[in-house]
């Protein structure tokens, strides 16, 4: 678990953390979004033992990052934004070195090494020089080192920058794997639709304050966030059908209908699965060509939209 | 902590991988046998002009002088390095935040930075050990030579890792890389005055004596005989070896922990302030040790210019340590916040006063209680008459000066100018160098020479000398300044560190109110 209570972080004339509390169970992964500047890299830093707080208490896997530094390291992946490499060594060596420093012992460091390597998929960079990797190669690189030692807990600021679409889907899936496992996962990101798919959890920070957080599912109902109706009907019709429009304003859980393009619709939506299912069976009941009918709900990055946007006002 | 498991220490592997590249390898293999070669040959020339001293223990002397300089000057430069590139590429926070513990890390950088350095020398030492024998010289002497040899690498390589550690990155400086260089050639001066004027602490700093002592069993037969040395520390005769690992040995400690505590708390002070307290004792029980052996207390009595040239180092000295010391102990106005408010988040009313976030003033009574007893006990007893009120009195002075910097600097670092440092400097510059500048122009006139003084007042690098000068002069009767302008500027300096130290006072209180 990795939790932070109280957390201020100062810098010569700028606080840029105040007093933020944060929690992330196990098997729980935690997006920490956030405009730049808004303190993300710092708490971070300070939950990874590497900057000092002002005041505040951290605790990975239960221990005090304060008085078991070493211990809580123990438990510890991080991973920063811009991860930094040997140049000189080759890629098992530098995996090696960290193998070490992790103290696994010395049998198991080429296996575990080769492990992580395979499934981030650069087995065949195994004896290539660091300085010769390109920048995504060596984000997945600094991957398998923080994923190595098998943490308890990870930290990961912006682990996607830099990565081709083929390694963000390997780390979505990773994360996710890792997780499941009973790891308690903490990534910050500027992309957010890489958040959405995987977060169980995010917290939104601005201007050194965590404005809210908990579950995607809470945070959306904390804001009043609404889903989207979105429905087709077969054909190109472009006005709303009569019939259509008197199911969905009989409806007590969407807003007005509008036509979005030829014989497309939508319209707020807050209701149930259960309510979606029964105005399916009423629009085909009606004899009306349903082609397509889904809820979108707002994924992270509207919600950051929404948020921010409230913030500003 | 696992000194003897290299191989499972990571920076060590990193080191040792990088350094050990064939290519790397068989280069230096090359050069060091060139120059193996070149020795050897010149000593086979050189024997045809001398009976003694022998080819090899000539080649032998030569050999070990290229050791040492590629120990401590090549070693030296491969840590700096070594921790710069760390520092820079942000790799060292990865082994921060791994569970190896911090004597490791030190342990793999000291080690592993300067690995073909050591190989070179290890390689060579085998060579050197069979020329020394064939030349003559005892496998006794051989040993000690390369123990006080590993002894000062591993220091130097500990300051400088301490130094490369400790020193503020800045973004686009370039000269952040050479400045531990510095250090070292700085090292290297001190240790040059050392040998050339026999100061025992200096000397003893570096493995200058181990170079003396086979010089002397090389030369030993040959018509530029050496005498033998002969140390004193505290009146007693100690082999040059045993006072080398009584000088080294503390301060490799004392850097060693320096860089441990860097390493696993980046933002904190290089030493703490019980740390850098036990190191001004350590240096002034040097300093003494060092003098104490020309202030015998039976037998005919102390020359005057002996007693005046080491009033004149000791006042300097504490000086210095005062000026250096306080610096680092002295808490930034961000460190300074971070402990009250964590004090008051702990529901305590004041912060430790040895703590790191604290006030220098504990720092600083306890330093001047350093320096006062030191005066007392030692060098007291040496002086005679109205000499010892007037020292006390330059004593006074210097800790005044001492004092009224820290509360100066605590004003600074802590008041809201604590970022314009070249604000500090100039405020300071006034004093300690316009000032003095104009009283030397003003001695050109013998109308007005009597000011002179009146304005090195406020400078504790000219006012120091000029003051235990007067002092002395006056003593003898040859004075040409009058000795009131000591009193004089021991009241003004008395005053404005009274001033300072009340102005801290206040600005640490402006900062606990504000809170």
């Amino acid at each position: 678990m990795i939790s932070a209570k109280s957390l201020r972080i100062d810098y010569e004339d700028l606080t840029a953390v105040w007093d933020l509390d944060l929690e992330v169970q196990p098997g729980e992964i935690f997006g920490l979004v956030g405009p730049n500047g808004a303190g993300k890299t710092s708490t971070i830093k300070a939950l990874a033992g590497l900057l000092e707080p002002t005041y505040g208490d951290i605790r990975i896997g239960g221990l005090d990052m304060a008085l078991e530094p070493e211990k809580c390291w123990k438990q510890l992946g991080y991973m920063p934004d811009f991860p930094p490499a040997y140049k000189n060594l080759k890629v098992g060596e530098y995996l090696e070195v960290f193998a070490a420093a992790h103290l696994i012992p010395r049998g198991r460091r080429v296996e575990r090494a080769m492990n992580w390597v395979e499934r981030l998929h650069i087995e065949a960079k195994w004896d290539t020089f660091v300085r010769d990797l390109s920048r995504g190669i060596r984000q997945r690189l600094v991957l398998a080192k923080t994923l190595l030692p098998e943490p308890k807990c990870l930290l990961l600021d912006e682990p996607a920058s830099g990565m081709d679409p083929i390694a963000r889907v390997d780390l979505r899936n990773i994360l996710k794997e890792v997780a499941a496992r009973g790891v308690a996962v903490l990534v910050s990101s500027h992309i957010l639709t890489e958040l959405s798919d995987i977060c169980t959890a995010i917290g939104v920070m601005e201007k050194g304050r965590m404005i809210v957080q908990g579950s995607v599912e809470e945070i959306r109902e904390r804001i009043g966030a609404k889903a989207r109706l979105r429905l087709r009907l077969s054909g190109d019709r472009q006005a709303i059908p009569e019939e259509l429009q008197r199911i969905i304003g009989r409806s007590n859980v969407t807003g007005e209908l509008r036509a979005v393009a030829a014989g497309e619709f939508e319209a707020a939506f807050a209701g149930t699965d259960q309510d979606a299912a029964a105005l399916i069976a009423e629009i085909v009941a009606a004899g009306l060509p349903l082609a397509d009918f889904h809820v979108e709900k707002e994924n992270i990055e509207d919600i950051f939209m929404r948020i921010g946007a409230r913030e500003v006002s | 902590m696992k000194i003897l498991a290299l191989g499972d220490n990571a920076l060590f592997l990193k080191n040792f991988r990088e350094r050990t590249r064939p290519a790397l390898v068989i280069s230096s293999a090359t050069v060091a046998s060139l120059i193996l070669v070149l020795i050897v040959a010149a000593c086979l020339m050189v024997e045809t002009d001398f009976s003694r001293p022998s080819w090899p223990g000539f080649a032998f002397f030569w050999l070990a002088i290229c050791q040492g300089a590629t120990i401590l000057i090549l070693g030296s430069i491969s840590v700096s390095s070594m921790v710069l590139d760390e520092r820079r590429a942000g790799t060292l926070d990865f082994h921060r935040t791994s569970p190896t513990p911090p004597f490791d890390q030190i342990l793999g950088l000291v080690l592993g930075a300067p690995i073909l350095e050591w190989c070179v020398v290890g390689v060579t030492a085998v060579i050197a050990t069979f020329l020394a024998l064939a030349g003559g010289i005892s496998l006794m002497m051989v040993v000690l030579f390369y123990v006080s040899l590993i002894l000062t690498a591993l220091l130097f390589h500990t300051l400088i890792l301490f130094a490369s550690l400790a020193f503020e990155r800045k973004r686009g400086r370039t000269y952040e890389s050479s400045w531990p260089v510095l250090v070292f050639v700085l090292a290297g001066l001190a240790s040059l005055a050392g040998v050339s004027g026999r100061v025992s602490v200096l000397y003893h700093a570096t493995c200058a004596p181990a170079y003396v002592r086979i010089g002397e069993e090389v030369f030993r037969n040959s018509e530029s005989d050496v005498a033998p040395q002969a140390f004193i520390f505290f009146h007693t005769r100690l082999p040059s070896i045993i006072l080398e690992a009584i000088v080294q040995l503390p301060l490799l400690v004392l850097f060693w922990i320096g860089a441990m505590r860097k390493m696993a708390h980046p933002e904190r002070p290089t030493l703490s302030k019980v740390q850098s307290l036990i190191l001004v004792a350590f240096l002034l029980t040097l300093f003494v040790g060092t003098v104490l052996p020309f202030l015998p207390t039976e037998g005919p009595r102390v020359p005057r210019h002996t007693i005046q040239a080491i009033m004149g180092i000791f006042l300097y000295f504490v000086l210095m340590l005062g000026l250096f010391g306080v610096a680092p102990v002295t808490p930034s106005r961000l460190f300074h916040l971070k402990g009250l408010r964590r004090m008051r988040k702990q529901g305590r009313t004041r912060l430790p006063r040895l703590g790191d976030y604290g006030s220098n003033v504990t720092w600083l009574g306890v330093f001047l209680i350093f320096a006062l007893a030191t005066h007392c006990v030692f060098l007291w007893p040496a002086l005679e008459g109205t000499m010892r009120a007037e020292c006390l009195a330059l004593v006074g002075l210097v800790a005044a000066y001492v004092a009224w910097f820290a509360g100066a600097l605590e004003v600074f670092r802590l008041g809201k100018y604590h970022a314009k440092k070249s604000l500090f400097t100039v405020a300071v510059g006034i004093p300690w160098l316009f000032l003095p500048m104009f009283g030397f122009v003003l001695a050109i006139s013998d109308l007005l020479r009597w000011l002179m003084p009146y304005f090195l007042s406020l400078s504790p690098i000219f006012g120091t000398i000029v003051f235990a000068g007067i002092v002395f002069e006056n003593s003898t009767g040859a004075g040409t300044l009058q000795l009131e302008s000591v009193w004089f500027a021991l009241v003004v300096n008395v005053l404005l560190a009274c001033g300072m130290l009340f102005a801290a006072h206040r600005a640490r209180r402006n900062l606990l109110e504000g809170e």
